[in-house]
């Protein structure tokens, strides 16, 4: 296997016409990793306060997301029951061992932890959101199994309009700055733009295919 | 799967015959491209952006080799494995010895085209293992014994009937009668099957849309989150993925997927975006134990120093083809392997040895949309050309299309000769067919008349006009 490796890397360097990286190069390759791109960044996403939430509210519904809206994370459970009942959903909520969820207060039958195949509703707090496509973005963690993202038919996300981004990029910064050294990123970092859906079948679009059939969004608090 | 690329004539008459395929290929032509042109238009940047992919993308070829090594570093460093292979052979014994030392018997599969050009399905499936592909359209391609026609849509050939088919074929627990008439009861009758597989799979395999050398990062696109469940349910995870997948760091992901999406299915961003980095962490209570990379070369590292280096430029959104007049007539299928369109008769050729392939590179009307819509502006019809250079210059061609060839050069060559010839040839057939306006058949052109009529010159030619208007040569 070693023997691959130096095989293909000598073939590419013979191909670009060169040995190995001087010290240098590498050097200022290595820096160029870690200084900010100057690249485009669409302008739709950065704006700031009520229009970044109304952005973010628009392109998640455009695709096919609900909203609701609460001033306070306390409201959060009867936010989730309602919509639960308006849409004549099963109430057994599984929610992720967030410590800001495990404090509210929910019904007697919900519980805490992964999803199973068993678990109809998962109920997650985003650690934040994108406005430039109305992006979720999730970590694993021991407070947010992922697979509660991806087994319940029915996922709820509360999203705190503090956590609320306006690009891509400012969700890497804001990763960037959880840890000091360079592990700063958990196993998986989700990003959740709707419900499941595929046009495999005659390009007839289709909603829950593997993974939820729902995506409802609890926005809390003022931008 | 064996490759037919080399009997791509027959391919295409095969294709052209098929009045389903005929249906399934109009949705596509226009069905994508227009979804395309909404979302472009909807964002003011998108050449923008194209230029900075194109720019990245360049950076990190003439870099790979330290964004490969600086990747694998990373992956080591977080406690995964980084599995280098020269061919497609060896990847799949690599693969195998995984799938083995994990003692799998059954694996789940996301889409990945390295995947199918390493055809690990039947692989597996010839030492024991039993795969099972999840993306839908994978799927139904799989349970037909099929290659993809498309690189995002593989069943887009297909109609719903024929897929109903399949299912009452091979699900034939389920009771023979039911309602299978709306592609929703496909859906249903999907997921409930695979959701079962997810859950007792023994390795996941997924691909990679791209790695990330900063962080040891690899990252899938999906729409249906299969994706998702074939990494965070088994034990292992191994992600699947070509050399020229790596980009520097996690901001330079964000300008790939801007155009990605956008190109092919007309989404701002897919439903399911995923970064994954090393096996699950120790108080992690779901994901796999083991992560696993597999770096497959098979001939790309050779490419990165001969006129198809651009084409590693490529980021597999598949716009191309439903853009490209000769797939959009013939479907995936008659390319004869897991490439087709436009970015497939640059690549198969490049991947198989031009000698498997050599037919795909005439199969382009060089009208060059293909490279007016790639994301990363790769110069398509620049490269089928030098195939069919090299085709010439190594006395591939037919004696037929030789001395076609070498006599229209040699009146080409003498403007008074060829106008000449040509007013003499137009008005002819501007005589006879003045009354029909087109002909039915006419000598020397049976390849175009036997599928449509040729039309009937109108008027003067474009050299008369210009000399009627003083224009100067």
């Amino acid at each position: 296997m070693s023997g691959s490796r130096e095989k293909i890397l000598s073939t590419l360097r013979k191909s670009l016409g060169r040995g190995p990286l001087d010290t240098a190069t590498v050097k200022e390759l290595e820096k160029n990793l870690r200084r900010p791109k100057n690249r485009v960044v669409p302008a739709r996403g950065q704006i700031k306060g009520e229009k970044r939430l109304a952005l973010f509210s628009k392109m998640a519904e455009a695709c096919d997301c609900t909203l609701a809206r609460v001033g306070s994370l306390a409201e959060v459970p009867g936010a989730a029951k309602e919509f639960l009942r308006a849409n004549n959903l099963p109430a057994d909520l599984r929610i992720a061992p967030q410590p800001d969820l495990q404090a509210l207060d929910w019904p007697k039958n919900a519980t805490f932890g992964l999803a199973g195949d068993e678990h109809p509703v998962g109920l997650v707090k985003a650690w934040a959101g994108v406005a430039e496509s109305g992006t979720l973005m999730t970590l694993s963690g021991p407070e947010h199994p992922t697979t509660l993202n991806f087994l319940p038919d029915t996922f709820i996300a509360v999203l705190e309009a503090k956590d609320l981004l306006g690009t891509y990029e400012e969700g890497w910064k804001k990763l960037r700055g959880r840890k000091q050294s360079g592990a700063f990123m958990p196993r998986t970092v989700n990003w959740i733009t709707g419900p499941s859906r595929s046009a495999d079948i005659e390009l007839t679009l289709q909603l829950g295919v593997h993974g939820p059939r729902r995506v409802h969004i609890i926005l809390v608090g003022e931008a | 799967m064996h490759p037919t690329s080399n009997r791509f004539e027959t391919n295409v008459a095969e294709a052209l015959a098929d009045e389903q395929l005929k249906k399934a290929l109009a949705r596509t032509a226009v069905g994508l491209p227009s979804a395309r042109e909404r979302a472009v238009a909807k964002l003011p940047e998108f050449e923008a952006l194209r230029d900075d992919a194109v720019a990245l993308k360049q950076h990190v070829l003439e870099h790979l080799d330290f964004y490969l090594e600086r990747f694998e570093q990373k992956v080591i460093e977080q406690g995964g494995k980084v599995h280098w292979c020269a061919t497609h052979e060896e990847a799949r014994q690599t693969i195998l010895k995984i799938c083995r030392d994990a003692d799998a018997k059954t694996v789940t599969k996301g889409k990945s085209m390295i995947g199918e050009e390493i055809a690990i399905n039947d692989y597996l499936e010839t030492h024991g293992i039993e795969p099972i592909e999840t993306d839908l359209g994978e799927y139904i391609i799989q349970i037909r014994k099929e290659p993809p026609s498309h690189i995002v849509g593989p069943a887009i050939h297909l109609n719903k009937e024929q897929v109903a088919e399949s299912f009452r074929k091979t699900h034939t627990d389920l009771p023979p009668d039911r309602p299978l008439d709306d592609p929703a009861d496909m859906l249903k009758e999907a997921r409930t099957l695979l959701r079962q597989r997810f859950l007792k799979a023994d390795v996941g395999i997924t691909g990679a849309n791209f790695l990330v050398a900063e962080t040891g990062t690899t990252a899938i696109v999906t729409n249906e989150g299969n994706g998702d469940l074939t990494q965070i349910l088994p034990p292992v995870h191994i992600a699947i993925s070509s050399i020229e997948k790596v980009v520097p760091t996690l901001e330079d992901a964000d300008t790939i997927l801007r155009v990605l999406a956008r190109s092919i299915t007309g989404q701002d961003l897919s439903v399911y975006t995923t970064f994954s980095t090393g096996p699950k962490r120790s108080d992690d209570p779901d994901g796999p134990d083991e992560f696993h990379v597999v770096l497959l070369d098979a001939g790309r590292s050779e490419m990165l120093g001969n006129e198809f280096k651009d084409m590693l430029r490529c980021i597999r959104c598949g716009a191309c083809l439903c853009y490209c007049p000769v797939y959009t007539a013939i479907g995936g299928h008659a390319y004869g392997w897991v490439y087709s369109g436009p970015m497939g008769s640059v690549l198969t050729p490049a991947l198989l040895g031009h000698e498997k392939a050599a037919h795909l590179p005439n199969a382009s009307t060089f009208c060059g949309r293909c490279e007016d819509v790639c994301p990363v502006r790769i110069p398509i019809p620049k490269m089928l050309r030098h195939w069919r250079k090299r085709e010439v210059e190594q006395g591939r061609t037919s004696a037929v299309s030789r001395i076609a060839l070498e006599s229209w050069a040699f009146i080409a060559k003498r403007p008074a000769l060829y106008h000449t010839l040509a007013n003499l040839k137009y008005s002819a057939l501007g005589l006879i067919g003045r009354k029909k306006g087109r002909f039915a058949s006419a000598p020397f052109t049976e390849g175009w008349t036997k599928h449509r009529d040729l039309p009937a010159p109108q008027g003067k030619t474009f050299q008369q006009l210009w000399s009627e208007r003083g224009g100067r040569r």
